[in-house]
């Protein structure tokens, strides 16, 4: 009995230990995917405000 | 005759003790080098490895192909007939639409249960844009959140880290999608742009109006050569992490 109490508890401690490290992997990438994924969007604003410029300077169809 | 016998014992025991230390030799080595095991435990780990990157490399490859296979299609492709199996609708720009691009681009954003292609991976609640969506439903994802799962192998706070985590992947995704289109529209107007300058400048153009034009040219330059690495950032880092 002693010993399935302390299987069972060992094996949970294994798990929440487990989720942890994941959770931890997780954020860490998410924190990286939103800094990159908001640089790209600031980026992007930038090329089509350059890209509009573009368009009034070069009025002809090119 | 006593020296005989003296002798012949003393080869038995040689004997036995010679035959002893084999023995012994053979048990130490098998207990202490366990070497061969471990080459073939490396030589299994190197193989996954290779494996991996195979796998990486083969996802890379994937998505650069899609770029280039976009860039050869044309820019004036109708966004409507670009019906491949891209996860996010590819958008294809040209002067009209490029004004409209905001309507475009901020649909609303639905939420869908996405199916991993990985087996026994528990289907994630993320929101896609409406472009995105008809891509989601082909390979079997379902409009609404995903159904509570009934075992309690994971925490709640372990789920919905893992829902944030899948729908930050999925908005990256969606903003490499859109920054990619606008790169290849860019790429064209400048080549376009630059052919132009030329003929202005044969054409007799005051010089002043030249320079002006050349400069907007050099700012879209810079800023599409920055764009380019970041989008290359973006890709490493979100390469098939949502499959």
């Amino acid at each position: 009995m002693l010993v399935l109490v302390l299987t069972s508890s060992c094996s949970e401690s294994k798990t929440n230990n487990q989720e942890k490290i994941e959770i931890t992997t997780m954020d860490s990438t998410s924190k990286a995917v939103k800094v990159t994924t908001d640089k790209l969007d600031e980026q992007t604003q930038k090329v089509e405000k350059a890209l509009e410029k573009l368009d009034k300077e070069f009025e002809d169809n090119n | 005759m006593r020296i005989i016998i003296k002798k012949n014992s003393m080869k038995k025991q040689l004997n036995r003790f010679g035959f002893s230390l084999v023995i012994l030799s053979a048990v130490a080595y098998t207990a202490f080098t366990p070497q061969e095991k471990d080459k073939s435990n490396q030589k299994k780990q190197e193989q996954n490895k290779g494996r991996k990157e195979e796998r990486n490399n083969q996802g890379k490859n994937d998505m650069k192909n899609n770029k280039d296979e976009r860039g050869d299609k044309g820019k004036n492709e109708d966004n409507r007939n670009n019906s491949n199996n891209d996860r996010d609708n590819s958008y294809n720009w040209d002067r009209e639409t490029f004004k409209d691009r905001n309507k475009i681009k901020n649909k609303d954003k639905v939420t869908i249960c996405h199916k991993f292609k990985r087996n026994n991976e528990q289907a994630v609640t993320i929101r896609v844009s409406s472009n995105a969506l008809k891509a989601h439903m082909n390979h079997g994802d379902v409009i609404g959140d995903c159904p509570t799962v009934t075992d309690n192998r994971n925490s709640d706070i372990f789920r919905r880290k893992r829902n944030d985590y899948y729908d930050n992947l999925q908005q990256g995704q969606e903003q490499v999608a859109y920054s990619q289109s606008i790169l290849d529209y860019a790429l064209t107007r400048l080549a376009n742009s630059r052919l132009q300058l030329a003929t202005y400048q044969n054409n007799n153009m005051p010089q002043a109006d030249i320079e002006r034009k050349q400069t907007t040219v050099l700012e879209l330059e810079q800023n599409v050569s920055l764009l380019e690495t970041i989008i290359g950032t973006a890709v490493n880092l979100l390469v098939n992490k949502l499959q």
